[in-house]
């Protein structure tokens, strides 16, 4: 009996393992090998630029009450249904320069995947990409950021945007 | 039973065995299977902004005449300003003004202003957008009615 327990656990440890093949079956002058492999989530996401400059607004873009910006591309690969989600590292801007901190919130700064609609903040988690296995789905980003005199001191304002990709 | 009769029983019973073995398998293959996957990956990417100082004069609107003496006239107007810091608004009379022109200064005194003579009319430590500041001048009684603020306007971030 122990015999036949320790080698049905060696067995299925292999398959499992997809270490190669299993107990080969055997009769007259042929056998028949099983050959199992696993594979796993496979995801991968790229960006086509590593830092983002948002531009310095001007007096037009104070009175307009924001700026635009043309974002990095974001290219997408999973071999499953997987999802890419964008969202701020912090709830506000960091801030260099010699004025107080205004706390410039991260919902300051919206976001879209078309130019001219930019539904997201990200000051909330909002999908990128949501969809089946593909081999490269482009995303191309587009950056509005919201200007106000009274609150946006001179300075240099600093966000970390966190892709995030998963496999829901 | 020897050690070969085991071997020989274990081949004898091969098939069932083999067939044990691969639904024990299966059935831990569809529980990895079916459990959710959790792989996830975040990439970080700064993103840069550089603010300037930014000032701006809107607009003033029409001087209002406020008071009348014999030696002059008191106009008040309202000067809209934004500034994203902290700013002074200073006022200068205008070049084509003939005679003196008193402009109220921030701390409420006349003062005498000449072309390229600036007065200091307010001083405030935080930004504002579309803030009206209340300017107020007197011109010689003499002097036509201005159809405008016959002031030049300086907006200096502090």
């Amino acid at each position: 009996m122990r015999p036949r327990l320790a080698a049905s656990l060696v067995a299925a440890l292999a398959v499992l393992g997809g270490a190669g093949p299993a107990a080969a079956q055997c009769a007259g002058g042929s056998c028949d090998a099983s050959l199992s492999m696993t594979v796993g989530d496979v995801m991968r996401l790229t960006l086509n630029g590593a830092n983002t400059a948002l531009g310095t607004p001007v007096e037009a873009d104070f009175t307009a009450g924001y700026r635009d910006a043309t974002g990095p591309v974001a290219t997408v690969r999973c071999n499953r249904a997987c999802m890419v989600t964008l969202l701020g590292a912090t709830a506000t801007f960091g801030y260099a320069g010699t004025l107080p901190n205004p706390n410039k919130p991260a919902a300051d700064l919206r976001w879209g995947t078309t130019n001219g609609a930019y539904p997201n903040t990200l000051g909330s988690a909002a999908t990128v990409y949501s969809g089946a296995a593909t081999d490269g789905t482009a995303r191309p980003l587009f950056y509005r950021t919201l200007w106000s005199f009274s609150s946006d001191v001179p300075g240099t304002y600093t966000l970390v945007a966190s892709f995030t990709i998963s496999a829901p | 039973m020897s050690r070969r009769d085991a071997a020989s029983s274990f081949r004898g019973s091969s098939a069932p065995a083999a067939r044990r073995l691969a639904a024990l398998a299966a059935m831990l293959l569809c529980a990895v299977g079916v459990k959710p996957a959790e792989a996830q990956r975040v990439v970080s990417v700064p993103v840069t902004l550089r603010v300037a100082p930014v000032l701006r004069v809107e607009e003033a609107t029409s001087p209002e005449e406020t008071a009348r003496t014999a030696a002059y006239v008191e106009y008040r107007t309202l000067v809209r300003v934004s500034a994203n810091l902290g700013y002074e608004l200073r006022v200068s009379a205008a070049p084509e003004v003939a005679g003196p022109v008193l402009v109220r200064g921030a701390g409420g005194a006349f003062e005498a202003s000449a072309p390229g003579t600036w007065v200091s009319v307010l001083r405030r430590a935080r930004p504002c957008g579309g803030c009206a500041v209340e300017v107020v001048c007197r011109l010689p009684a003499s002097a036509v009615r201005p159809a405008a603020v016959p002031l030049r306007f300086q907006l200096v971030g502090r």
